[in-house]
């Protein structure tokens, strides 16, 4: 149909029936990549879910998308990822780096002060590992002559919302996760343009926008897309709500009501008009043609889900076969 | 009596797991994955070793140092979902050189034996919370671990020789109606051919154990004296720290160690050196 390629989202949080249907089947739906999202402490392990899906497909992608330098020592994220890289002689492994949901890290205690520094600092540690490179750092990433058996790289895409990490992407690293508000998408990619800019590329930089998508089926589905929706308002920086003329004050309520009372009773505060914000949603078509209007602005990649669609199955199912 | 091969994840993914078919074709119980910092991350290797066998039990070893409890349930419940309840854990405090390179430094942590006891309450907790059930067993050697054991469902002890297993069984507290395990795992070097060069690394593989072991324990066995006093390792300390015997004298001292009540022995590096070690190891258990 496109150019453009269709990815499947899921998250550490997905059940075990979501993850064996999916391994099975994307090869043969032609999905391009399955993007792995890490909701921090939740039932699975990112990477070893990333195995998982490398080890019983053939031909899609697996990418983690994304995981937070701040949660684990930067020794374990470059020697999961170089067993990742492993499992494929078609090098199929994509590392998705970012700083985390800024609700999450607030919950574990940790501050992510300085976020610029942080994702460059892990990236760079993180592809001289990757060469086999004997490590030292000080600071958040404290290594003392770490090495580990490696000889190769991996590309790291950002997810990043706000500006200077967007910016930051297009200067150092091999792709970009967008995510956020649509009406954010647009200034999003010209952000990580102006990264872009006079850098010289050994091979093409990818866009991904992944925003939480829904298909409405008989009029039906725009409720399950609460929490997630939820969750992008809460951690999305008032910088960028505000760009995108979103009412900063029903924002810090959810916000708050996240920190306090987690995800399920801040979800009880989204209105139609912040799914409409944060989401892309309607019928096969119409979603399909959202993410094809989206090609104009130099995105590559999207990503479906979730939240899907009220069934999950037969959502992913419909879009992966309108899409060929 | 149970057996076991450590492999070591410092290869590519690709030939451990081809050890680790190897092991289960040739009737091994069970293999095990230390997640070391310099190693390949353990669930990944575990994953896809997992993926291409059927039957074989697959133990990871975890330093709660390194990883959270929730990080580490995590990663049993991804494994255990995928490819069914045959993962064990054993939690270790893990070797200080190697936490000290990724920025850990063991000896500016106070309370590591109450550390590990909590991780294991904690896991328990969290695992039984998401249904799931594994052994979780405990890295042991010095009197401070050898005390907390009973805390766990089995305690694998880092030396080989007889009579510091028979001090370390009578050092485990015992707790009435709970049973506790006892496993040896040791770097071995068992053979049908002698090859002087895996022999070496075996006795390497022994000195690394000492040198982390702590001063305490090597006073308890007079070890410490001679080791200051020596440029090297004398071989009978390394001897009580490594099996490192033909192939056809292993059954003599598997019966040894059987009686004093060790129930499961893990080979561990450089037994998996090469296929053929694997091959040699087996056929002397036959």
């Amino acid at each position: 149909m496109s150019k453009l390629n269709l990815s499947i989202g899921i998250t550490t949080s997905a059940s075990f029936e979501k993850v064996n249907w999916l391994a099975s089947l994307s090869d043969e739906m032609n999905v391009y990549r399955i993007w792995v999202g890490e909701d921090i402490d939740s039932l699975n392990d990112v990477f070893t879910l990333a195995s998982i899906f490398l080890l019983r497909t053939k031909s899609t992608k697996v990418g983690i998308g994304i995981t937070s330098p701040l949660i684990r020592n930067i020794s374990t994220i470059g020697r999961a990822s170089a067993g990742l890289r492993e499992l494929d002689y078609k090098e199929r492994f994509t590392l998705g780096l970012g700083i985390g949901g800024l609700q999450d890290l607030a919950k574990k205690g940790l501050v992510a002060d300085k976020p610029i520094q942080i994702l460059k600092d892990a990236t760079d540690l993180l592809r001289k590992i990757w060469l086999g490179e004997k490590v030292i750092s000080s600071g958040r990433f404290n290594l003392n002559d770490y090495s580990a058996k490696c000889d190769f790289n991996i590309p790291i895409y950002f997810g990043a919302r706000g500006p200077k990490l967007l910016e930051l992407a297009g200067e150092m690293a091999d792709g970009v996760i967008i995510s956020g508000p649509r009406s954010y998408i647009e200034k999003a990619t010209s952000m990580v343009r102006e990264g872009l800019k006079g850098r010289e590329l050994d091979k093409s930089f990818t866009t991904v926008v992944w925003v939480p998508t829904i298909l409405i089926k008989d009029g039906k589905g725009m409720e399950i897309a609460k929490e997630v929706v939820a969750i992008v308002i809460a951690d999305t920086p008032k910088r960028v709500l505000e760009l995108c003329k979103i009412n900063e004050e029903k924002a810090q309520k959810v916000r708050n009501a996240v920190l306090k009372f987690g995800i399920r009773e801040a979800s009880e505060l989204v209105d139609e008009e912040f799914i409409k914000d944060v989401s892309i949603f309607g019928n096969v078509q119409e979603i399909c043609e959202e993410f094809l209007s989206l090609e104009k602005h130099g995105v590559n990649e999207v990503v479906f889900g979730p939240p899907y669609g009220l069934n999950w199955k037969d959502s992913i199912e419909s879009m992966a076969r309108e899409w060929r | 009596m149970k057996y076991g091969l450590h492999l070591n994840a410092d290869s590519k993914i690709d030939q451990i797991v081809q050890k680790g078919v190897e092991a289960e074709r040739l009737g091994l119980d069970s293999i095990w994955i230390c997640d070391m910092p310099s190693q390949r991350y353990g669930p990944v290797v575990a994953s896809a070793i997992a993926s291409k066998t059927k039957r074989i039990q697959i133990g990871l070893g975890f330093s709660p140092l390194l990883h959270t409890d929730q990080q580490i349930v995590s990663a049993f419940y991804s494994l255990i979902k995928a490819y069914g309840d045959r993962f064990e854990l054993c939690i270790v405090a893990g070797d200080k050189n190697q936490l000290k390179k990724v920025g850990i430094l063991r000896e500016s942590l106070k309370g590591i034996p109450e550390l590990l006891v909590q991780a294991k309450a904690e896991i328990l907790r969290r695992s039984e919370e998401q249904g799931l059930s594994f052994k979780i067993g405990l890295g042991a050697q010095g009197p401070e671990m050898l005390k907390i054991a009973s805390s766990f469902d089995c305690v694998h002890l880092n030396f080989c020789s007889p009579r510091i297993i028979e001090w370390a069984i009578n050092k485990i507290r015992r707790i009435e109606g709970r049973k506790i395990q006892i496993g040896i795992f040791a770097p071995s070097y068992i053979y049908t051919v002698y090859n002087h060069e895996i022999h070496q690394l075996s006795h390497l593989s022994s000195s690394a154990v000492i040198l982390g072991t702590s001063n305490r324990f090597l006073k308890t066995f007079g070890f410490y004296e001679e080791l200051i006093g020596s440029n090297k390792i004398p071989q009978n300390i390394i001897d009580e720290f490594s099996i490192s015997t033909p192939s056809q004298k292993l059954k003599d001292y598997l019966s040894r160690i059987e009686s004093l009540g060790v129930e499961n022995i893990v080979f561990s590096y450089p037994q998996d050196y090469s296929i053929d070690t694997i091959r040699d190891l087996a056929k002397s258990l036959r």
